[in-house]
């Protein structure tokens, strides 16, 4: 049975239980944080080692969470600032667009068409997201696919409902954009 | 993965109608069995075994070690307490009182006990008359080097009568 959040930050504040808590937090977490991680780099093996780091930040910083946001918020900003402080050391590095730019170009028709190859239209949306600014990505994530609701997210990233809003209005109409432009 | 939430879908179609299906994932995979060896990846990074193996060692150390320096406090604060204490309480008596527990302390010593215990030495100023006696009762002669003089400089004279005084230099051995 699945633990409540209540329930692992008890558990972890008692030493003999500390590691069972740690264990359901993994087992319930895990896969969100990772997706969240993959769809902000792209990269597997880059969400892969993020992933990683975020849980033992997490393990080195529980003990001292007190509990004024929600566990789920707190584990959300940790994985929200690892994963921003990651693109900046990799904005040092080759953009990522010019990894998409070799791709082959779908049509405006071939890329909104239902016929289109799954694979290539995933490829495109990647790179559509690539391209938006840290923040609108990771606003446009945290809303469509992790379905955040605004009260969450201003929790959580410290942005007004207002400006979020904004955000996520300015990331789809870029995606859009890019995709009937290709 | 969460379900996508009705109000999240029906904000998408008012800003981007028709874009929502070109939203979809389904292509986006991860290696089979990949969370299942996250899960124990990521538990095998944290310390929690090796942290679970050292702590009774830890807690048997720090406790051994409040031990020794708490006692090591004690027995110094102790001692200084017991020191001080004592120090206070001489120097609050007057001199006829420290005669008289110099008097009742030495009355049951030798005088071989009493130079033993470094309360007084062959040659020590030694206070009264009584003090005298009892250290010198059982030595057949007075030490060379202590004169009457010597004597009388010692003594407390502010509890001796000028007649007492000298009634000790008469016969200092009370004899």
């Amino acid at each position: 049975m699945e633990w409540t959040d209540d329930q692992i930050l008890e558990a972890f504040k008692k030493p003999h239980k500390r590691e069972q808590a740690f264990n359901q937090l993994v087992s319930i977490y895990s896969k969100r944080i990772y997706w969240h991680v993959r769809r902000m780099v792209q990269e597997h093996e880059d969400a892969n080692d993020i992933t990683q780091d975020i849980f033992i930040k997490i393990w080195n910083n529980l003990g001292e969470f007190r509990g004024e946001a929600g566990l789920y918020s707190w584990l959300y900003r940790i994985t929200a600032n690892e994963t921003l402080s990651f693109l900046r050391k990799q904005q040092r590095r080759p953009s990522k667009e010019l990894e998409f730019s070799v791709e082959p170009a779908l049509s405006a028709e071939q890329a909104l068409s239902a016929n289109s190859n799954s694979t290539t239209i995933l490829r495109h949306l990647e790179a559509a997201i690539a391209m938006l600014p840290e923040k609108q990505r990771q606003v446009f994530i945290m809303r469509y696919y992790d379905a955040l609701k605004y009260e969450e997210m201003e929790a959580i990233l410290g942005t007004s409902i207002g400006a979020l809003k904004a955000n996520y209005h300015h990331a789809v109409k870029k995606i859009e954009n890019y995709l009937r432009d290709l | 993965m969460p379900d996508k939430k009705a109000d999240i879908i029906e904000e998408l179609q008012q800003l981007a109608p028709g874009l929502e299906p070109f939203l979809n994932e389904g292509e986006r995979v991860v290696p089979e069995g990949y969370f299942t060896e996250l899960e124990a990846s990521i538990l095998q990074k944290v310390p929690a075994k090796k942290f679970r193996i050292l702590r009774p060692y830890l807690y048997l150390t720090a406790a051994a070690v409040v031990l020794v320096i708490a006692g090591a406090v004690f027995l110094i604060q102790h001692g200084r307490q017991n020191t001080s204490d004592f120090a206070t309480q001489l120097a609050a008596l007057n001199d006829e009182e420290l005669i008289a527990i110099l008097e009742y302390e030495v009355e049951d010593l030798s005088a071989e006990e009493l130079i033993q215990s470094g309360m007084v030495d062959d040659y020590s100023p030694l206070e009264g008359a009584e003090l005298l006696g009892a250290v010198y009762e059982e030595k057949e002669e007075m030490p060379l080097d202590l004169n009457n003089t010597g004597i009388i400089d010692h003594l407390l004279l502010d509890s001796l009568s000028e007649d007492e005084i000298f009634d000790l230099l008469d016969d200092p051995f009370g004899i």
